[in-house]
């Protein structure tokens, strides 16, 4: 597996991005992408010269699953990593201690490739993201 | 007592850090504010490692209550 992105949580997408570039140097990579299964809104950035991306994410609607976090003050959020096998590597996580919390859907942030979400005792909030073939399109 | 319930209360008053915590079968999410979606995934775990069992994804959706985790484990 890779790691894809660190997912943040941010309550004004655009603004928080702004700010990440003018203090750390972020480029930002994509607009705002809504996904109303994931009830989010996300943004890319990267940083020059890496390979892994930096996603903020923002609730979409009053009922997203992101509202509660975001109001407990919660800023980092999750680790995403790209996966060439997400069945093989879901089944993985469950037999290592992990809870499956959505089983792979179609993500409108990767032009529909799938993803999932396990989390462990520790409140550790791991996305897998599955590579299919040919590079992982970003929605831009 | 029940034997599975006071071990339910046990992995409750941990997790929930409520060391007076009195549950019983009826108990359940709309009882408690602070059994929300992240308590439930250190809940259902905290069982499965206890009792030996494996929930799947849509018993873990259709769980709301200490009702329905005994039901898994009895």
């Amino acid at each position: 597996m890779l790691l894809h992105h660190i997912g943040m949580l941010a309550k004004d997408l655009r603004a928080e991005a702004e700010r990440l570039r003018g203090v750390c140097g972020y480029e930002i990579v994509s607009g705002e992408i809504e996904d109303s299964v994931q009830t989010a809104k996300v943004m890319f950035l990267k940083l020059p010269q890496t390979d892994s991306f930096l996603e903020l994410a923002a609730p979409l609607g009053e009922n997203s699953k992101l509202a509660r976090a975001l109001k407990t003050g919660e800023k980092l959020h999750h680790l995403c990593f790209q996966t060439d096998d997400i069945s093989a590597d879901l089944k993985n996580f469950r037999e290592k201690g992990f809870l499956i919390l959505c089983e792979p859907v179609a993500a409108a942030a990767f032009k529909d490739r799938k993803i999932a979400w396990v989390m462990d005792s520790q409140k550790n909030l791991f996305e897998l993201v599955e590579s299919g073939s040919g590079e992982l399109p970003l929605k831009v | 007592m029940d034997e599975n319930l006071k071990k339910l209360q046990n992995i409750f008053r941990d997790i929930l850090d409520d060391e007076n915590l009195e549950i019983t079968e009826s108990f359940s999410q709309k009882d408690c504010e602070g059994w929300d979606s992240v308590a439930m995934v250190q809940i259902i775990l905290a069982v499965e490692s206890e009792f030996g069992v494996k929930f799947t994804t849509s018993e873990v959706a259709n769980t709301r209550s200490v009702s329905d985790l005994l039901k898994k484990i009895s």
